[in-house]
């Protein structure tokens, strides 16, 4: 499904340009539910953002079911993203003021067809969140303000969920709840990414890749449930602190 | 390869931003309608002002093609005035100037009585009383709602007859005045006529509240005097005013024996001078009012763009995320340029409705002369919406430019 080949990002921001990613190829294949972890500058939302076309790599090709992906302009990247990707956020990024109902839709402006009230109905449902419809932001909880930001990520049914560390705003049993959904959306077919710090969170995914100065060190899978050793080195568990 | 619309997605998301956050959208309008709104107005009372001006003018001189001659000098400026006439205008200056001044067509005369006494039946009040010569009316252009102008014959023989204004004849009369009497400072009179209303004159007093008898009877009967207040010549050709009014001045001080350094203790003015004299004063409040429109205009345009500046680095994380769920570049740019329009549009409705509205309701509550413009206000309106076009372009381009990663990261 996804195939990246020699990603490298560089950024020229500031004077010395920094190299976020060095030199990435990875493959992900339809129903995989992986996670990517790292340190704080690591790369990893990068490497997200790559993934979710919302940035471009410096060099290095990115197909997508495919298609080539790199070289496309904004409009058929946006249309792309509209179509193939939903995206989850720590901060869930829903619109205040404004219901959670319309947060689902959003996506709907920018689709070529009307999108059926219905549609946001059955994605809420299966969220758990539909007796939130009218709700504002405001008036939910973290965990419930990240099941409407999932809501909307798949009313426009996409093959592809790409989430930066969607638990980190969170309690963790809050946080588990999410995670127990998302796998519950991979086991019915979707590909998911995941980007997090927390090694129990990212032992969720069925497989780990795990970045270190804009390379991949470690790509492993693992059976749903089981512990890696080298996960709870104390090195990883350090990096907590970034959640702030 | 999109078949969907970008502005009417990017006027959805516009109109939904605005009108959750009122009061923003509010700030960002109001100085823009205030300028809308004190154009509207400032013309509408130039507009009404300028109108109102040279409609009283009208009504109170009759006709522009004229000249007219008051007595007193140049330090008395102005119209005739209760008090202000000075015994130095005769009959025989003005039948000389009929006479020898070749521009001249005709002339008539008048003696004026302020706050002369009414007396009809026990119903009393004041009026201005006239003595006028007869071709007075046909001078003015005077239109009649009942009766006729008295006669040369009724001026020489001293009649007792008079004309009366509108207001006369229906305040003691209830409209049917002909042949009825009126006593007027104690000199009782039959009428003859009634003028058709001629509304108010410049003072913004009534012009129909007038009783015009012969000028033989006045200066033998009622006032018991020579002098004039008030001379009409009426000219052969209009557009040669300046040398009339020359001639006139020169011909009056030969008469006077005026000479130099000696100040002229008369006054030739045109209808036209009388007019710009006023208009004068009225356009330099207006001038400054119409600035301060447009300097709010200017202000507005300020604020909407910084407001919008604002909300482009403020909403990074909603760019951000439209972005991600399929925003174009164009939808972002169009969403907050339409934002900045829609405020605009608004603000300049609100002012031209406020403008109008207030227009009307203050020319009947208030009776001052009011006239909408509606170039002005129209052309206020899309200068407005100009305003919000550049405003808003900017910081919608700064909205629309920033990189959905980027936009994103503020929120992590």
């Amino acid at each position: 499904m996804i195939e990246l080949t020699n990603i490298r990002k560089v950024y020229r921001a500031t004077e010395r340009p920094v190299v976020a990613l060095a030199d990435v190829s990875v493959k992900i294949t339809a129903g995989e539910f992986v996670s990517i972890m790292g340190t704080s500058g690591s790369g990893k939302t990068t490497l997200l953002q790559i993934l979710g076309t919302l940035d471009a790599p410096t060099t290095g090709s990115y197909q997508l079911n495919g298609q080539r992906v790199d070289g496309l302009g904004d409009v058929e990247l946006s249309a792309l993203r509209n179509r193939t990707m939903g995206f989850v956020f720590q901060s869930f990024n829903l619109l205040s003021r404004t219901t959670a109902l319309e947060n689902v839709l959003m996506p709907g402006l920018y689709a070529d067809a009307a999108l059926p009230r219905a549609d946001a109905a059955e994605v809420m449902e299966r969220v758990g969140i539909s007796h939130r419809r009218t709700h504002f932001p405001s008036e939910m909880s973290g965990g419930e303000q990240q099941r409407v930001a999932i809501a909307r990520a798949l009313i426009m049914r996409p093959s592809l969920l790409l989430a930066d560390e969607p638990t980190g705003n969170l309690d963790a049993a809050t946080g588990d709840q999410i995670m127990n959904l998302l796998a519950e959306l991979n086991r019915d077919g979707l590909t998911i990414v995941l980007v997090t710090h927390d090694p129990l969170i990212g032992a969720r995914a069925g497989r780990h890749i795990t970045l270190r100065d804009g390379h991949i060190v470690r790509d492993e899978a693992h059976t749903s449930g089981a512990t890696n050793e080298s996960l709870r080195d104390p090195r990883h568990r350090s990096t907590m602190e970034e959640a702030s | 390869m999109r078949s969907r619309d970008v502005w009417a997605t990017a006027y959805h998301v516009a109109a939904r931003t605005l009108r959750r956050s009122k009061w923003r959208s509010i700030a960002m309008g109001l100085t823009l309608t205030i300028g809308v709104l004190a154009i509207t107005l400032t013309v509408a009372t130039g507009e009404g002002a300028r109108r109102g001006v040279e409609k009283s003018f009208r009504s109170m001189l009759g006709a522009f093609d004229i000249l007219l001659i008051q007595p007193g000098g140049p330090a008395m400026r102005g119209m005739a005035r209760p008090g202000s006439s000075v015994a130095t205008l005769t009959p025989d200056d003005i039948r000389a100037i009929a006479a020898q001044v070749p521009n001249v067509r005709d002339a008539s005369m008048a003696q004026t009585g302020f706050r002369a006494t009414i007396d009809v039946d026990g119903k009393n009040g004041t009026t201005t009383l006239f003595g006028v010569t007869p071709n007075w009316f046909a001078l003015r252009g005077d239109a009649f709602a009942a009766g006729s102008p008295f006669s040369a014959d009724d001026a020489n023989s001293m009649a007792r007859v008079a004309v009366v204004g509108s207001d006369i004849a229906r305040i003691y009369y209830g409209g049917n005045a002909i042949d009825q009497h009126i006593r007027v400072s104690g000199n009782d009179f039959q009428i003859v006529g009634v003028l058709a209303p001629h509304g108010a004159g410049p003072g913004g007093a009534s012009l129909d509240n007038v009783v015009d008898v012969p000028m033989e009877t006045t200066r033998r009967r009622v006032f018991n005097r020579d002098n004039i207040e008030l001379a009409t010549l009426k000219l052969v050709r209009p557009a040669d005013w300046a040398e009339t009014q020359a001639a006139v001045t020169t011909l009056i001080r030969e008469r006077h024996g005026i000479r130099p350094p000696t100040l002229d203790d008369f006054q030739v003015t045109s209808p036209e001078a009388l007019i710009t004299r006023y208009a004068k004063v009225d356009s330099t409040l207006r001038r400054a009012f119409f600035w301060v429109g447009f300097l709010a205009l200017a202000i507005g345009g300020v604020i909407v763009a910084s407001l919008m500046f604002t909300a482009a680095s403020t909403r990074r994380v909603e760019i951000g995320t439209r972005r991600a769920v399929g925003a174009t570049h164009g939808d972002i740019l169009a969403q907050f340029w339409v934002e900045a329009m829609i405020i605009a549009c608004m603000a300049a409705l609100t002012g031209a409705v406020l403008g109008v509205a207030l227009t009307q309701a203050g020319a009947r509550m208030m009776r001052i002369p009011l006239a909408v413009s509606w170039p002005t206000t129209i052309g206020a309106m899309a200068i407005t919406f100009g305003v919000g076009v550049l405003a808003g372009y900017f910081p919608a381009r700064r909205a629309a430019s920033e990189s959905p990663a980027s936009a994103l990261r503020t929120a992590e």
